[in-house]
């Protein structure tokens, strides 16, 4: 099984102060804390520099709350006819297993789909339990897969408690290509997009192997959820507990970043999350933050030349979220200032190597990304060239910051390059669409 | 049983089903015609539910978007902060009261979506009028491939007409004050809504098509287990294009058929329709009732007209079995009757020679008379059960018919006699034949029996014979009352007697002259009556081929 969300990366620690130009942010110790870090906190002088700003939110541990807020969950589920025989049986199961777990105050909902909608369990708390596990106990495959309106419905029964409760989720469990109604990953994600604005998100989990993958993880990237590729029906309950662990340890909602670039500094682009570059400023939002776990965006900007032993304010970040435990609003500052040195030694030992990585992962997966859009176009030799560039940069960069992930990754890029030849090239798209989520998501993560 | 009796009987039964059968399926194509409108009708109303339903996702997106464009400031940060924002809106825009587009424009430099959106609406060539003029179709249709700076692929796509409600052109004074436009862009579709502001200036947006669609989905039915899923069919809603962007309802469709109904939404969203479906079932439903009324209405004339056949023929038939073992008995005791008769007027005829006495000789002649005229009931009798057998036939053998003619006469002479009857026998047959003596006695016999019942009054009988061309014609005329006008083929069915006073106190078997007609036919002729007057001729006519002598 490939489990592409980053459940298993834990938490990216926080950083250390030392030559890093970190302001501590000024949350209540017992909620969120904003970070704000430059991966080259000095640069050299008299020259444009580029320059990577860092901004990581974390959630406190689980441990310091009394008490869970409720769940409001949309369990969808693809019942088309593909789903037959053990696939059902195993979606049955986890379900099953999910709702035993959830408690009595959260809220829940069932929608399955074929070619039309079924809204088997209305949303409704959990104090019957029995009569919602009857329901996804009698699921029976069969049809056709209109996932657009099994998302929509889903996302329905949500909205009716969205006011009351902490964490809204509709979990999409598929195993085929969406084919009635709108289906293309834009239009998916499109979808994502707008639920997320509403404070819901999509959790996708791809069954089997013929899912559509862009569609999933467009549906699930765009609206902050996780997105999981199951291979095997058996390991469909993992991925359900998984998630329901996410799920009970989110500390706050509907994150809203701002990064205000500062005079003498431009807005490149965004890596690592959906976002917004408005003239100076960067906006983004995180649907949610689990406990331990920090979420994070990199800013790339470039710097105007400054003159060596000034320094200058980089950007200024902004936070505002809601407490998911106190459901009330909170709002967090932070900012990030750079040096300027004459002294190539000083500028090359202060950078923090873990931002660095974490950049230059981002920089390559959109390089990644970029070759399978030139080898979807048919452009075999362009993409080639960009992975085997990439391979390099990374190798580059490995050696740099003495990271043995940036090496590994390095080698994927040389084994993608010479894996795009027609007969190995489906699964070698799915393979590098798993890697470049897998990075995305610890990286938002 | 006889074909003729079947075709009877199975006419009985036909002909009343089916003439209620085609009366009853007439009525039931007029109900149908009426069923199938008001089903029509029906499923437009149920459509029209749904239109409701979507009519209620624009209203409340109406309001939401009214919220959003109340707007004072109308500089770009605040406009693209309520856009980032809003999950119904992709981009807002405004256009200044002199008609020109104010935001987004290429300074500052406009976001992707504001890009996209610059490039979708470039050929509507928006304006404070938001008339679009000129109007709407014809700039879709004339708008060729918007300019260079949209993306290439988007640009090669069809440009589809959509829709908007138009404010008239030139009284400013009906402006509205808001409306909406569903189109499509290429593939995409476009939805946009704008708003009059107190000013005259416009604050729009353009709307997150897909949330919007979403927002739709969640408002319209699912499909349930529920019976109303079941009764309605399958239910889908289409784009311009006719592909189907949602569905619900139990049935499924092959994709060969036709939809039973379809409504287009209400405006604004006119470019989307309802279909209905329903499944063969369900449109069976609907005309069963007539149908199966009119069958079971059949079914049940059809089972009592059996019903009244049967027992009209078990009837029937044991009044033929009856009359059969009556015809049956009387036959057998003729039989038993004629062979001691036989011997009576054997035995008279002898004795009647050796008597000397004159009155005795008279005595034993009416003893002869009498057998004799018994022989003939008999024979008459026999003949006639022979004949409801089937099984009459003709002995023909040479013979002369004068000689039969003479011997008839010779039994009736004492009869006539007494009764002062004259006879005048005009005898030119004497040829030698191939005749049946029996049966032409028998004919002329009963003739004369008639005569000596009914026309005795006359007191004359007149009796020509006469042969030729292998025919032999004899004519039996008497001087009686004659036969009443119009009874002439009558008196010719067995067991008729005329009924006048002429047979009473008369009796008669009334098989007669039916006999004797059956008998001259069965020898090749006929034996009719012909006018004359007074009293009755008989012509009969039989085929008497010549006899060779040999």
């Amino acid at each position: 099984m490939f489990l592409t969300n980053g459940y298993k990366l834990g938490a990216i620690v926080s950083f250390a102060a030392g030559l890093l130009a970190m302001v501590p942010a000024t949350a209540r110790p017992d909620q969120v804390k904003l970070t704000t870090s430059l991966g080259t906190p000095v640069v050299m002088a008299d020259r444009v520099e580029k320059a990577f700003v860092k901004v990581g939110i974390v959630g406190s541990s689980p441990a310091a709350r009394a008490k869970r807020p409720p769940l409001n969950l949309a369990i969808v589920l693809d019942r088309s006819g593909s789903m037959s025989g053990e696939k059902i049986e195993k979606a049955r199961d986890a379900a099953i297993m999910m709702v035993q777990r959830l408690d009595a105050g959260d809220i829940v909902s069932v929608v399955v789909f074929d070619h039309t909608v079924q809204v088997l369990v209305p949303a409704t708390r959990l104090a019957d339990r029995t009569a919602v596990l009857n329901a996804i106990r009698s699921i029976e495959p069969g049809g056709n897969t209109a996932l657009f309106g099994g998302v929509s419905k889903g996302a329905a029964e949500v909205r009716k408690f969205k006011e009351k409760t902490g964490v809204n989720r509709v979990i999409l469990l598929s195993d085929g290509q969406a084919n009635s109604g709108p289906s293309t990953p834009q239009e998916l994600g499109d979808l994502g997009a707008a639920l997320k604005k509403e404070g819901i998100s999509v959790t996708t989990i791809g069954l089997g192997l013929g899912y559509n993958e862009d569609l999933m993880s467009q549906l699930a990237g765009k609206s902050d959820g996780n997105h999981a590729f199951v291979a095997r029906a058996t390991d469909l309950a993992r991925i359900f507990d998984l998630e329901l662990g996410d799920l009970v340890s989110v500390v706050a909602r509907d994150v809203d970043l701002k990064v205000e670039c500062q005079p003498g500094v431009r807005p490149v682009r965004v890596l690592g999350r959906e976002a917004t570059i408005d003239g100076q400023s960067a906006y983004a939002t995180i649907a949610q933050l689990y406990a331990s776990q920090e979420a994070s965006m990199i800013l790339e900007v470039e710097l105007s030349p400054g003159r060596a032993g000034t320094s200058r304010e980089v950007a200024r970040v902004s936070a505002g979220y809601t407490s998911v435990e106190s459901n009330a609003g909170r709002a967090l500052k932070g900012s990030a200032t750079v040096r300027f040195t004459a002294s190539e030694s000083e500028a090359a030992s202060s950078t923090d190597a873990r931002v660095m990585t974490s950049a230059v992962e981002l920089v390559a997966t959109e390089v990644n990304k970029l070759a399978v859009t030139l080898r979807d176009q048919g452009k075999v030799e362009e993409a080639r060239a960009a992975l085997q560039q990439n391979a390099a940069y990374l190798l580059d960069n490995s050696r740099r910051y003495n990271s043995t992930a940036l090496k590994d990754y390095s080698a994927v890029q040389s084994f993608d390059a010479s894996n795009l030849d027609p007969a190995s090239w489906a699964a070698q798209r799915k393979s590098m669409r798993k890697w470049q989520q897998n990075n995305r998501a610890a990286a938002a993560r | 049983m006889r074909p003729a009796l079947v075709a009877v009987f199975a006419a009985f039964i036909a002909v009343p089903l089916a003439v209620m059968g085609w009366l009853g399926v007439r009525a039931s194509r007029g109900d149908r015609e009426v069923l199938r409108q008001q089903v029509a009708e029906l499923t437009k109303g149920q459509l029209a539910e749904f239109d409701r339903l979507a009519a209620r996702v624009v209203h409340a997106w109406e309001q939401e978007l009214l919220r959003l464009t109340d707007v004072k400031d109308t500089t770009p940060a605040h406009l693209r902060a309520i856009a980032r924002r809003s999950s119904h809106v992709r981009t807002l825009f405004v256009i200044d009261p002199d008609g020109r587009l104010r935001y987004p424009v290429q300074v500052p430099p406009p976001l992707p979506q504001e890009r996209e959106f610059l490039d979708r609406v470039r050929p509507l060539r928006l304006s404070s009028e938001l008339s679009f003029d000129p109007p709407l179709e014809s700039a879709h249709r004339s708008a060729g491939a918007p300019v260079a700076a949209s993306p290439p692929a988007r640009a090669a796509l069809p440009q589809t007409p959509g829709r908007s409600d138009r404010a008239p052109v030139s009284s400013a004074a009906a402006r509205k004050s808001r409306g909406w436009f569903v189109g499509y862009y290429g593939r995409g579709l476009l939805l946009l809504f704008w708003r009059r502001m107190a000013g005259g200036q416009i604050v729009g947006a353009e709307l997150e098509p897909v949330r919007f669609l979403s927002d739709l989905i969640a408002e319209l039915p699912g499909t349930g287990p529920d019976a109303a899923s079941r009764s309605v069919g399958r239910i889908v809603l289409t784009d311009l294009k006719g592909a189907s962007l949602y569905q619900w309802g139990v049935y499924d469709p092959p994709s060969t058929e036709s939809p039973q109904a379809t409504l287009a939404l209400s405006p604004p969203l006119d470019l989307f329709r309802l279909e209905c479906y329903r499944s063969p079932d369900q449109r069976l439903d609907l005309g069963q009732g007539t149908l199966f009324g009119l069958a079971s209405g059949l079914l049940s004339l059809g089972l009592v007209l059996v019903l009244a056949a049967t027992y009209l023929y078990r009837e029937y038939s044991r009044d033929l079995a009856e009359a059969a073992q009556r015809v049956s008995f009387v036959n057998q005791v003729s039989h038993e009757l004629k062979t001691p008769l036989t011997n009576i007027r054997m035995y008279a005829e002898l004795l009647a020679d050796e008597l000397a006495e004159e009155s005795q000789r008279r005595h034993i002649a009416v003893v002869v008379s009498e057998s004799q005229r018994l022989s003939r009931l008999i024979a008459n009798i026999l003949t006639f059960a022979r004949k409801t057998r089937n099984k009459l036939a003709l002995k023909p053998g040479p013979g002369r018919v004068d000689d039969a003619v003479r011997a008839v006469l010779e039994q009736f002479a004492p009869a006539f006699s007494s009764k002062r009857i004259e006879v005048d026998l005009r005898a030119d047959a004497p040829a030698l034949v191939q005749v049946d003596v029996d049966a032409i006695g028998q004919i002329v016999g009963n003739l004369l029996s008639n005569v000596e019942k009914y026309a005795a009054a006359g007191g004359r009988v007149e009796i020509s014979t006469v042969q030729k061309d292998g025919r032999t014609e004899i004519v039996v005329s008497d001087r009686g009352p004659g036969i009443p006008p119009g009874q002439e083929e009558r008196i010719f069915a067995p067991f008729y007697r005329l009924d006048s006073s002429l047979t009473e106190g008369v009796a008669g078997t009334g098989i007669g002259l039916s006999i004797a007609r059956d008998l001259a036919r069965l020898h090749g002729g006929d034996l009719v009556t012909t006018p004359g007057s007074p009293g009755a001729t008989f012509r009969l006519t039989v085929a008497t081929p010549f006899q060779e002598v040999t």
